[in-house]
């Protein structure tokens, strides 16, 4: 593993949509078409990554920009996730992409202690309910499936793929 | 709000958890876990995910099951929201330079009356341009993809009896970030979503929430005229609608068409729109339920009879389409008015379909 101070962990920024609600950050990966929800510590480590800053001085600026206390276990936990979810790049100072350290959840809840497991950084996947496609029908132009049972055109009828 | 009673029948729970769901301090609500469980997929499945989690989250159902799901709903429908308007940017940019001012109705142009984005989600972009403009804008939405789902109208035919010129005339436009998008003035979008709700059976409750949103809404100088519209029979169809969102989600309808009409709702009304709230799935709805097209029947009989009964139209859908009234008399003319024009419609396509049959 490479050494914690010499790695500068950098934000994706393109291709990505993102929005607050409550005390989570949502984002959406315009390229893969998967969406993470992060819970607010994750969030805070993620607006760290300028790819300037060491994997060291993010847990150091946080604890002093919002009183939150994370070791630099937990930062690598958060960071770990974040690269997962490709929304985070690693970088050495020599500019080499590189791998992080992989803890799991249970590896550091144990070296925490339960009562910080409150705190622990998540990155979650998304998943889409059931049932939520919304729009009425399909209108043209919009792909379907002629041999499928339903077709769900507007028009009713589906012709090589889309509705007409 | 209460609701602890579990003699309810799902449809009036649902109506009864989404009562003024959509205002900025909605009521406090009062539910018990196995209620909420019983609605948990209907809501989930009809796209009321979203606003339910707002009911929820600030009482002890937030962490049931039922709460966690309907939190998860909420979060891919902020997600979504993001999508879609990322979306709509992208079609209009490319509709704009082929010089096609479109104009966005439902979907987004609803989801301003709401607190957040994520409480209104959509599928599709509802797009209406000018006949002349409809094949340009449907190449252009075809190099686009199928993933955007835009629904291309060509003028208002289907969605209303107005002319385009008429509603562009009285349109504003919304900011989308940086981008002008054109939306209908609150009184023809309002008579847009009643019609919309009566055409497809009312059988999503979202949709009747964006009737109250928009009613509840109004601006003081609305005009109820211009809304309403010089057509008797279609007008009232706008006040049943209103009364409708009164009656079964608590709307504040004074001062509208819709107070008076509240009174004299015929019951069969009332029960239909909450017997749809049983199945509000786009799955449960025509022409999902169709089995196949008529006329792959005429080659093949088998199953035309079961696919026939599924054809049978709702009330409210049937009276629509026949341009009834909402009163208290049976439906089952309108049903049978409606199946008789349907199978006329069916007659005069069939040569052509079955020419592409041939072919």
């Amino acid at each position: 593993m490479a050494n914690t101070r010499q790695l500068f962990p950098r934000a994706r920024k393109e291709g990505l949509l993102t929005c607050e609600v409550a005390d989570e950050l949502l984002v959406y990966d315009l390229d893969r078409h998967k969406a993470h929800c992060l819970n607010s510590t994750a969030a805070l480590v993620w607006k760290q990554c300028d790819g300037r800053t060491s994997v060291h001085e993010i847990a150091r600026a946080l604890y002093s920009a919002c009183a939150v206390t994370l070791d630099k276990d937990m930062v690598w936990f958060a960071l770990d996730q974040l690269e997962q979810a490709y929304l985070i790049l690693m970088h050495t100072k020599s500019g080499q992409p590189t791998y992080s350290a992989k803890l799991t959840r249970r590896e550091l809840i144990k070296r925490a202690g339960v009562a910080a497991a409150v705190g622990l950084p998540l990155v979650t996947s998304i998943t889409t309910p059931t049932a939520v496609e919304a729009a009425t029908c399909r209108g043209p132009g919009v792909a379907c499936s002629p041999n499928g049972p339903n077709s769900t055109c507007c028009s009713g009828t589906c012709v090589l793929g889309l509705c007409t | 709000m209460s609701f602890s009673r579990p003699t309810k029948k799902p449809g009036s729970l649902l109506a009864a958890l989404l009562a003024g769901s959509w205002r900025r301090s909605p009521q406090e609500l009062h539910c018990s876990e196995t209620g909420l469980a019983e609605i948990t997929p209907l809501l989930v499945g009809s796209m009321s995910g979203a606003l339910a989690w707002r009911m929820v989250r600030n009482t002890v159902l937030k962490s049931s099951a039922s709460g966690l799901a309907l939190q998860e709903a909420y979060r891919y429908h902020a997600v979504r929201a993001l999508v879609r308007e990322h979306a709509i940017k992208r079609v209009l940019t490319v509709l704009y330079r082929q010089g096609i001012e479109p104009i966005l109705v439902k979907g987004w142009a609803v989801s301003g009356l709401y607190p957040e984005p994520a409480l209104r989600p959509y599928g599709d972009i509802d797009l209406v341009v000018r006949s002349h403009q409809y094949p340009i804008a449907v190449a252009a939405s075809k190099d686009l993809g199928g993933e955007y789902n835009i629904d291309l109208h060509s003028e208002f035919h289907d969605l209303d009896y107005h002319r385009f010129d008429d509603l562009y005339e009285r349109s504003t436009l919304a900011k989308l970030d940086d981008l002008n998008v054109r939306v209908l003035s609150l009184e023809d979008h309002l008579r847009v979503l009643c019609f919309h709700l009566l055409h497809h059976g009312a059988f999503r409750p979202l949709w009747l929430c964006d009737i109250a949103a928009a009613v509840e809404s109004r601006p003081t100088d609305f005009d109820w005229d211009r809304c309403l519209g010089k057509h008797k029979r279609r007008a009232d169809w706008v006040a049943c609608c209103i009364a409708l969102a009164h009656r079964l989600l608590a709307a504040r309808v004074d001062d509208t068409p819709g107070n008076d009409r509240a009174n004299t709702l015929p019951d069969w009304l009332v029960s239909n729109v909450l017997k749809q709230w049983e199945y509000p799935y786009n799955t449960s709805q025509v022409p999902a339920i169709h089995q196949a097209p008529m006329a792959k029947y005429l080659r093949n009989p088998n199953g035309v009879l079961a696919d026939l009964r599924r054809r049978w139209p709702n009330p409210i859908e049937a009276t629509v389409y026949v341009g009834g009234p909402f009163n208290e008399l049976p439906r089952f003319p309108f049903q049978i008015g409606e199946c008789v024009a349907r199978t006329a419609k069916f007659i005069a396509r069939l040569p052509k379909a079955l020419r592409e049959g041939d072919g």
